[in-house]
Formats: C-alpha cells, sequence, structure tokens
C-alpha cells in the first residue's frame, strides 16, 4: 500500500466504510508511516471541528413570530388544497336543499335506485345537487370514476365506519411523496407517466437504479461538455447542477473547479451512460445502487385503488343525507379520503419517474493530472462483488415472487416427484435386500459363531 | 408521544400554539442546520421559516406512530435542500459566470494572524463548507456538524447508505482540499510580505 491508497483509505476509514480487512492494512500501514498518521490527524481534527459548528445554535425569536405570521395567514394546514374542493357553509345548505329537494321530487324512482346498482347515479345527483358549489371538484369526481375498481356493489357505511388506513406503508409513501415535491421531479414525474408501461419490464417488477460516478479531470472544459452532450444523446436531462472552486493556475496542484451533476437518464440507457462515460476523465469510482420497490408499489395501487372506491361509496351517501350536520361529516371524510388519494397518487408518480428514469449524480473535479486510483483493483472486486450479491439477492426475490406464483402447480409436482421418488427408493430397497441380504447375514452369522 | 399526536391533530386544524409547542425542540436544530448550509443568519432564518412552514402544510400526512421530530427534521432537511437547489439553479446557471464570479467566492476570505483564533478557523470552515457541492454539503453538515448518525442522515436525504458515507467522504477530502489551499495561500502571502 502506498500513502496515495492510504489517503483515500482514510477518508473511507473515518467514513465508517472500510470492512476489517481494509482497516488492519490500513493500520499497519498508518503505524509507521508519519505522513499518512499525519493525514489521519488532521481529518479527525476537520470533523472535531465541524462538530464544534453545530453547537449552541438557537433560532432566534423572530423565526416563530414568522412562521406564526405565515400559518395565521394561510389558516389550517394545506388549505390551499383543500379551498380548491370544500364548501362554504351556505353552500352545503344548499347542496343540502337541493339533494333533499330530488329525493322528494323522484321518491320512489330514487329510492328504488338506491336499492338496486345506486354508484354512479348517486353521484350524479349529488354532483347536479350542487352544481356551482362542486364544479370545481368534477374534474376530480371524473377521474375517481374512471378507477378500474370504482364501486362495484354500494354499501352504506357510515363515515366513522371506514376503516382506518393501515399505518406503516403508510408514513414510507407519505414520506416519499414528500421529497418528491422537491425540485426537478415535477417535470419528470409528467414525462414519465406516458413511459410507465413500456418500460414496465415484463416481470412487472419495479426496480430503482441510482449511480454515482466520481471522475478526475485534467482538461476540465472539454470532459463537462462531453458529459453534458453525453446526457443529451441517450435522451437524458441534467436536472440540477452546481458548480464551484475556481480554474487551476497553471503549475498550480490541489483541487481546481469541481461540478457536480445530477443527471435524469432513461434506465435502459444507464448502463449506455456508465460505459460510455468512461471514456470521459480519468473515473475514480463508480457505483450503482437497486432498490427494489415492487412491493410498495402494488400494495400502495392496492391501497389507492381501495381509497377510490371508498370515495365513491361515500359520495354516493351524500345523496342519503338529511341534516347539515351529517353533510358536513361526509364531508370531511371526503377531504380526509381525498388526501389519502392524493398522497398514494403522488407516491406511485414518484415510483413511475424513479424507475424510469435512474438518478447519475456525476461530480467531475478539475486537477492538474488525472490518473486512475491505483487501490482500485481491491475496491473493483468489492464492487463488483456487492453487485454480484445484489443480483443474487434481486434474483432471489424474483424466486421467491415466481415459486408464490407457482404453487399450486409446485404442490403438484411435489406430490408427483414424492410418489415417483418413493417408487423409486422401494425399488431400490428391495434391489439392495435381494442383493445384500446374504452378504450381510453372513458376517452377522460369523460373529455369533464367534462368540 | 400522545401528546404529540394531540397536538398535531391541534395543529392541523389550524391552532398556532399547538404548532409552536410542537416544534418547540427541533425548531432550533432545524435552524443550525440552515445556518450552516446557507453561512448566512437571515438567509438561514427565511429557509427555516420556510421548511417549518412546509412542516405545517404536511401535518396531515404524519402517520401517528411516527416520531414527530424525526419525521418533521426529515421534512426540514428536504425543504433546505430543494431550496438551495432552486436557488444555486438561479444563480449558478453556467460555468463560465462562476468563473467571472470566482474572484469573490468567499473562499477569498482575509487570513488569519499565525495566532490563529479558534473561531476564525470555524468561520473559515464555514466559507469552506459553502464551496461543496449541495448533496455534498448537506450530508456532511447533517452527519458531522449536526451529529446525525449515518442511517439517519441515509434517511433523511432518502438515499443509500453507501452513497450517504461516499458523499460525505468526499465532501470532507474536499474540505480538507479546500482548507489546506486556502492556508497555503495564506503562507505564501505571508512569506512574500
Ligand atoms: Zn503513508
Amino acid at each position: 500500500m502506498d500513502c496515495k491508497d492510504c489517503k483515500e483509505l482514510i477518508g473511507r476509514y473515518l467514513a465508517d466504510a472500510l470492512d476489517e480487512m481494509q482497516t488492519g492494512e490500513l493500520r499497519a500501514h498508518i503505524a509507521h508511516c508519519e505522513d499518512c498518521a499525519r493525514e489521519e490527524a488532521q481529518l479527525r481534527q476537520l470533523i472535531f471541528d465541524l462538530g464544534a459548528l453545530g453547537e449552541d445554535i438557537r433560532a432566534p425569536e423572530s423565526l416563530m413570530q414568522g412562521v406564526r405570521e405565515a400559518i395565521l395567514h394561510d389558516k389550517a394546514p394545506a388549505k390551499a388544497k383543500r379551498s380548491r374542493r370544500s364548501w362554504s357553509s351556505w353552500r352545503i345548505a344548499g347542496a343540502a336543499a337541493a339533494a333533499v329537494a330530488v329525493v322528494l321530487l323522484s321518491g320512489t324512482l330514487v329510492l328504488g335506485a338506491l336499492g338496486s346498482g345506486l354508484g354512479a347515479g348517486a353521484s350524479q345527483a349529488a354532483t347536479a345537487g350542487s352544481s356551482d358549489g362542486y364544479a370545481a371538484d368534477d374534474a376530480y369526481v371524473e377521474k375517481s370514476m374512471l378507477a378500474p375498481a370504482a364501486a362495484p356493489e354500494p354499501t352504506f357505511m357510515a363515515a366513522a365506519e371506514v376503516p382506518a388506513e393501515e399505518g406503516e406503508s403508510a408514513s414510507v409513501t407519505a414520506d416519499s411523496a414528500m421529497r418528491d415535491t422537491g425540485a426537478g421531479s415535477g417535470d419528470a414525474v409528467t414525462s414519465s407517466n406516458s413511459q410507465a408501461q413500456s418500460t414496465g419490464e415484463e416481470y412487472g417488477l419495479k426496480i430503482i437504479r441510482t449511480a454515482e460516478v466520481y471522475v478526475h479531470s485534467d482538461n476540465f472544459d472539454e470532459d463537462r461538455d462531453a458529459i453534458t452532450a453525453l446526457v443529451q444523446e441517450l435522451g437524458g436531462y441534467i436536472t440540477s447542477q452546481h458548480a464551484s472552486g475556481t480554474a487551476l493556475e497553471p503549475g498550480e496542484n490541489g483541487y481546481g473547479r469541481s461540478l457536480s451533476l445530477t443527471v435524469r437518464i432513461p434506465s435502459d440507457s444507464l448502463d449506455a451512460f456508465l460505459s460510455q462515460s468512461e471514456g470521459v476523465g480519468v473515473v475514480q469510482e463508480s457505483s450503482i445502487y437497486e432498490e427494489d420497490v415492487t412491493d410498495q408499489y402494488f400494495d400502495t395501487e392496492r391501497r389507492l385503488e381501495g381509497y377510490q372506491t371508498q370515495y365513491d361509496r361515500i359520495l354516493a351517501l351524500m345523496d342519503k343525507a338529511e341534516t347539515v350536520d351529517e353533510l358536513i361529516s361526509i364531508e370531511s371524510e371526503l377531504n380526509r379520503i381525498y388526501y389519502q388519494i392524493e398522497s398514494l397518487t403522488g407516491s406511485l408518480q414518484s415510483w413511475d419517474a424513479r424507475v424510469n428514469y435512474s438518478t447519475v449524480y456525476y461530480n467531475l473535479e478539475e486537477v492538474r493530472r488525472a490518473s486512475p486510483v491505483s487501490l482500485t483493483l481491491w475496491e473493483r472486486m468489492q464492487v463488483s462483488l456487492q453487485n454480484t450479491w445484489d443480483s443474487i439477492v434481486l434474483g432471489s426475490q424474483n424466486f421467491v415472487v415466481w415459486l408464490y406464483g407457482a404453487l399450486p402447480a409446485l404442490g403438484l409436482l411435489l406430490v408427483l416427484a414424492g410418489v415417483a421418488g418413493l417408487t423409486v427408493a422401494l425399488c431400490l430397497r428391495r434391489h439392495r435386500r435381494r442383493a445384500k441380504a446374504p452378504k450381510e447375514e453372513e458376517p452377522a452369522d460369523g460373529d455369533k459363531r464367534k462368540r | 408521544m400522545e401528546t404529540d399526536a394531540l397536538l398535531v391533530r391541534r395543529a392541523a386544524s389550524g391552532d398556532a400554539d399547538a404548532f409552536e409547542a410542537l416544534v418547540q425542540a427541533s425548531q432550533h436544530r432545524i435552524y443550525a442546520l440552515c445556518l450552516r448550509m446557507t453561512g448566512s443568519p437571515q438567509d438561514a432564518q427565511d429557509l427555516a421559516q420556510e421548511a417549518l412552514l412546509r412542516i405545517y402544510r404536511s401535518l396531515s400526512s404524519f402517520r401517528e406512530q411516527a416520531n414527530f421530530d424525526t419525521w418533521a427534521y426529515r421534512i426540514a432537511t428536504n425543504a433546505c435542500i430543494d431550496e438551495l437547489r432552486r436557488r444555486k439553479r438561479s444563480e449558478l446557471l453556467s460555468m463560465e459566470a462562476l468563473q467571472e464570479a470566482g474572484h469573490e467566492l468567499p473562499s477569498q476570505a482575509p487570513c488569519p494572524e499565525e495566532a490563529a483564533i479558534r473561531r476564525e478557523n470555524l468561520e473559515e470552515l464555514q466559507r469552506a463548507i459553502l464551496q461543496l457541492p449541495a448533496d455534498q454539503r448537506a450530508a456532511v453538515v447533517l452527519r458531522d456538524v449536526q451529529g446525525l448518525s449515518y442511517e439517519q442522515v441515509a434517511n433523511a436525504l432518502d438515499l443509500n447508505l453507501n452513497t450517504v458515507k461516499s458523499r460525505i467522504c468526499r465532501g470532507r477530502q474536499r474540505l480538507q482540499g479546500i482548507l489546506s489551499q486556502h492556508r497555503n495561500n495564506c503562507a505564501k502571502l505571508s512569506s512574500n510580505g
């Protein structure tokens, strides 16, 4: 191990990213290399100083005051969303009156409809009854009625009886939905929906692939242009870029400029991107991570369908409500479900976007002379080992999925195999007995005789 | 924790007092994060306010079995990073613009005297942090300044653990590089002058 490798390893060691063997080698080197020992001490000092930067910071009082004002300004949380669809009480009263009128007027007709297949009819009545208050929601209502599992068999469920959502996955999805309200993902979401089916893999697996590439460059401008061109060529786009540092002066060593790109590449082209980008600068480190979100994805999809069905059912109840109180409680229940639907839809879209477009964090750093890191043989082996392991894990997950689907058939096979095995075993035993019987008895007899 | 759930419900219905009580503890941590990410108290306050409002507006998606502080901190982190990215994108659209502005970069800080006071060192460190790419900066600040575990950083940034470690590692090395470059320049200056 030379000192250049060592410097790299020290960084990884202090980032808790070395295994025991590497740690051992590193410590052995540092034990009798003053330079590297100093290097380690400096990095530890840096980390210590960074910690000091976090001490004793208190938010100014004006922070919460500002927040308070902003809150009072926009009343209830998510009001921006809610206001689109919430009704002022006079409108609710109007809707109630209209609904009652509809019920009274069409009397037995409506009651008959209630008895048979009310679903769409009732929601139309509700829509008509409150036409002006409801107008803003029409788009949404249409959407929910298009849902595949829309209102199969209306059961009259009081708002309070609506089952509470399951918790665990909900927090995951809400979080990721939140994450994706962030910058850059918006355009991806819309563009991906058209692609969702085509890249949705034959097995229906939802795999998110993320890559990270670190490159040293001694020809910064050219390499920067090359990578930008490559992204475009492969149908990708850059969602964010951050540049820092100043160009290296002639003869100056150390770091010059750096460019960090967040790139979205159609997942089909990720491998092409990674292999072709090896021609740009000198790759110091390159890794791919895969995350299988298949289970969460389909779980979320199922729950979304459930909520959409619920929404339609409760919408249908609107027609039966007789008091304003009832209408209000129905409305608040509708609001609650609407949020769930929104959040779940957001999660699905964000997953689609991330499955169809891989994210690459690409980092280009200007150096005087770019040279490959020599220690990477070992590291590359590890990376490839990790990849192999990942694909084994992935493979075995696929296998489990397949296994589950094939269970009935497998059961039959197993029975058949069992029967066959048993038959063979029986035959063999019979054969063996015939063949061995005399031999086995002879020594036994011999023993007895000796005794 | 039950009080949290109650407060969340009250805050979600627009009760500002409840919300204030809810984030009483975490507002300082959120502010500290914003301060170290931006390096300016004014920016930090704007950013922290934005983050707190995002928490407020997301209350309806809070699950009661989750830990509120963790949840809130995660939203705040994302708000902070998104905002930084947004700003950076408008500020630093082209490398050329950056290079022209290069001379005004905060790295060209005054050189500390020989008996450098610790405070100056820390200020220098803060300026160096601002030169990190946003992704590395977030990872390093969360881990080393805010003291989160690697797992917590991964969770907050919605990243794989390996990615986080690698990013922190690169970030620190880059910081080290920036600092030593700065110190070398200062050494040259003082030996010349
Ligand atoms: Zn050494």
